[in-house]
């Protein structure tokens, strides 16, 4: 995918295409944004943007054009994180490959051999890495064949107890000491860096600070603020922000026409300024109708009796298996749904929580500011005359701590049980 | 779309050896396979991990479609070792599939399209030289079991490779021990190339090359890949990026005692240590003065051993400390009758030679010595 085809972060493009043109990639790059709102897309941008076949026929090199190369203790290892420092040595004599290497100029074709194999994980030296359940979870839903395993691993990074195992880095950091096969410079992807043990943290970090040349890491988290600081320090950070509602709208109307002006409203409602999410969104409709029913629940309970959170226990669960199954059609996702439903449920649930607290945010709002749920402004006015702002920050506030709680093991059943009973308890006559 | 045939021997022997470069645990399902297609008559097999280790060869086979398939390395490798000692046919009907028949059995099996399999470049040699198969073999045997094990120093997982004009250098170390072989042989290199091969390719290669033999081995090096080509098989590993630590800082220039001893005795004295040294870091004691030299370990949990051996020493008489494994590592490949050990202080290292050569230099850390 070329940078065009990126929706959104201008500003971070902007950035990489600078360091490209002037042929600085650093070594550490720390891509920061909430989940699904392009991080990884991005790095692989950059990865094809670094290697294109084409680019020198796109963009012929110019006189200025070098090799980039980091001679041993030139390096920049201080603690302040910036652009290593330049080098200016002479051109490296051509190996296998391309040749003479030429600049690396800011676009990739998206269609050369090189960008196909980098966009489908293929190129050897462009490597991405995702968290995975552990081995024995991962058995569970294996299949016979190799390709289900693929898959369900696949599926595994969406899991909140998905790591990144040391296994994993090591094999990465295997693959960095070894001689290019063909790229001019080599790109590691590491997805959702905070899920790494410190012990395998520490081992990239040992390899941040002593490089591989014409290598560039590239790691991405939404939780900074789980990572260690001393890796944060070896990389150049790149904030990627979630898309302004009226550009998520306008981006939206651009790549779906087709799609209804409410549908559209919604999704850019839902989706909290993340393309990714956006597209599955638009793209799986199933998920629109459980947020429907979701916001149905929440609509209703201005109305509920206690003794109905039971029901409304069961049903969110339910909610949240709809969901699941709507985001994972095949049979992969069945079978994970199958022999870990528990598990999946929890991680599921996040989603829907985050339903939820939009409904109680527009509870705060309702009539003063722009609604998430536009599409139930009516049900908003009322039930906030129940939900005055005070008790709407304090359902936030319980969803939040339920949220800790699932990930804390509490009895899932139960625990759905009484935070409808939680929220009811919040409404006042 | 392929067929061919060729006798289950000579598909079987072929296969022990390309089955050991499917790696399984590839994230590129197509690189865990064996790839197989028609060549010039032949045909050709490779497997890669497009890392460590690229394999790739041709039998001579009848082949009467020419095509390509690749199967999955293990799977292919079990079934034809099975197979009665016949005629083996091998048939892709549709890609990513191989029927392969030999007397009555008839396998189907499922692999994955051909033109998805990648892989290593044609290497662009910078510098190539050929020298004779045993002795690289020896070579090998001498030098690469001192490589490090510890993946978190890339650069000492592999042996340095350094050919000049009039000989060959290989050295491997892990910092507690340097082993440094020298082969003078006129080398076709106009000047000095370094590289570092990964252990791991230099390992099957040792185990391909025959010890007797003295089949010319061709040797290629460019900038990122080295490839090995001996009778018909090439075995390709990308080289291992970074500055070889300078070894020649590292060879005591004077040491000013000199023990020779019987190879043999020596080995048999230091293996009997070695049950009670292991227990404490292997960590064998060598005093001696004259013509004896005792060698004693202790474990605090067991009791202790000493030996003696008989030696010519040359120089003040001596204590130190040694890890017994480094010591027999060695000693086992050393060849030879007798060995030299030299020495300066009980805190230096120690240098083995075998007796009278100068092409073979072992350099190894002494230990602390305890009680």
């Amino acid at each position: 995918m070329p940078f065009s085809a990126i929706v959104g972060h201008e500003q971070a493009v902007a950035v990489l295409r600078r360091a490209l043109r002037g042929d600085r990639l650093p070594t550490g790059y720390l891509f920061v944004g909430p989940a699904h709102v392009g991080k990884t897309a991005l790095a692989i941008a950059l990865a094809q943007a670094a290697n294109c076949e084409r680019v020198g026929e796109l963009h012929p090199p110019t006189p200025l054009s070098r090799a980039y190369g980091l001679g041993e203790g030139e390096r920049n290892t201080s603690e302040t994180p910036g652009p290593p420092t330049q080098a200016g040595k002479p051109a490296l004599p051509a190996g296998e490959g391309h040749g003479a290497s030429p600049r690396p100029t800011a676009e990739a074709c998206g269609e050369c051999s090189t960008c196909r194999r980098i966009a489908a994980g293929l190129h050897p030296d462009v490597r991405i890495v995702q968290p995975r359940l552990s081995l024995t979870a991962t058995k569970k839903v294996e299949g016979d064949g190799e390709e289900d395993r693929e898959e369900a691993e696949t599926l595994a990074a969406e899991m909140e107890d998905a790591r990144i195992t040391v296994e994993e880095v090591k094999d990465l950091l295997g693959s960095a000491s070894l001689a290019a096969v063909e790229a001019r410079r080599r790109v590691y992807i590491v997805c959702s860096v905070e899920t790494m043990e410190p012990a395998v943290s520490n081992r990239l970090l040992k390899t941040l600070e002593e490089p591989p040349p014409d290598t560039t890491f590239i790691l991405t988290t939404s939780r900074p603020a789980r990572m260690l600081p001393t890796l944060i320090s070896r990389c150049q950070q790149v904030m990627l922000h979630p898309l302004p509602p009226e550009e998520m709208a306008a981006k939206l109307a651009a790549a779906y026409p087709a799609a209804s002006a409410e549908q559209r409203a919604v999704v850019a409602g839902l989706s909290a300024g993340a393309w990714g999410r956006a597209q599955g969104l638009m793209e799986e409709p199933q998920i629109l109708a459980v947020r429907k029913e979701l916001l149905e629940m929440a609509a209703s309970l201005t109305r509920r009796e206690p003794w109905e959170a039971l029901r409304l226990g069961e049903n969110l669960a339910a909610a949240a298996e709809q969901w699941w199954r709507a985001e994972h059609p095949d049979e992969i996702g069945e079978r994970m749904l199958k022999a870990g439903r528990d598990r999946v449920l929890r991680t599921q649930l996040r989603a829907l929580l985050e339903v939820l607290e939009s409904w109680f945010r527009d509870l705060m709002v309702a009539g003063r500011g722009r609604l998430i749920n536009p599409d139930y402004r009516e049900e908003i006015l009322y039930a906030a005359r129940r939900y005055p702002p005070q008790a709407a920050v304090e359902a936030c506030r319980v969803l939040g701590e339920f949220r800790r709680d699932l990930a804390q093991n509490v009895n899932l059943r139960l625990g759905l049980e009484a935070l409808w009973v939680r929220l009811m308890g919040l409404r006042v006559n | 779309m392929l067929k061919a045939s060729c006798p289950q021997g000579v598909l079987h022997e072929i296969l022990q050896t390309i089955s050991r470069g499917v790696s399984g645990r590839s994230t590129q399902p197509v690189q865990n396979n064996i790839f197989l297609s028609s060549a010039d008559g032949n045909l050709r097999l490779v497997a890669t991990d497009l890392e460590y280790l690229s394999l790739d060869t041709q039998v001579p086979a009848m082949v009467t479609e020419e095509g390509a398939v690749t199967i999955p390395g293990r799977v292919f490798n079990e079934i034809v070792a099975s197979l009665a000692e016949e005629e083996v046919s091998l048939e892709s009907e549709s890609p990513g599939e191989l029927t392969i028949r030999c007397a009555k059995s008839n396998y189907h099996v499922r692999g994955l399209p051909s033109d998805d399999f990648q892989f290593l470049p044609a290497i662009e040699p910078e510098v190539e030289f050929t020298l004779p198969e045993g002795d690289l073999r020896k070579i090998l045997s001498q030098t690469i079991f001192a490589c490090s094990q510890d993946e978190t120093r890339p650069i000492l997982t592999g042996a340095l490779f350094c050919a000049k004009p009039d000989n060959l250098i290989v050295v491997a170390t892990d910092t507690y021990r340097l082993a440094l072989r020298t082969l003078s042989l006129p080398l076709d290199v106009a000047e000095e190339k370094k590289v570092i091969v990964s252990a791991r390719v230099l390992g099957e290669l040792m185990r391909i090359l025959e010890e007797d033999s003295s089949d010319p081995v061709s040797v290629r090096l460019s900038r990122r890949l080295v490839e090995f080509e001996v009778r018909n098989l090439k075995i390709a590993s990308r080289l291992i990026e970074g500055e070889f630590p300078n070894y020649e800082k590292v060879i005591p220039q004077d040491p000013d005692k000199k023990l020779v001893l019987q190879i043999a005795p020596l080995e048999r004295v230091l293996r009997r240590a070695f049950i009670v040294a292991r227990l404490d870091s292997n960590r064998v004691v060598l005093r001696g003065e004259e013509s004896l030299l005792r060698l004693s370990a202790q474990a605090p949990d067991l009791g202790s051993v000493e030996e003696e051996i008989e030696m010519e020493l040359t120089g003040d008489p001596i204590e130190i400390a040694f890890n017994a494994r480094y010591l027999l590592d060695m000693l086992e490949v050393a060849g030879g009758e007798q060995v030299a050990l030299h020495l300066a202080g009980s805190l230096n290292p120690g240098t083995l030679r075998p007796l009278g050569r100068d092409d073979y230099t072992y350099v190894v850390m002494p230990m602390q010595i305890i009680a």
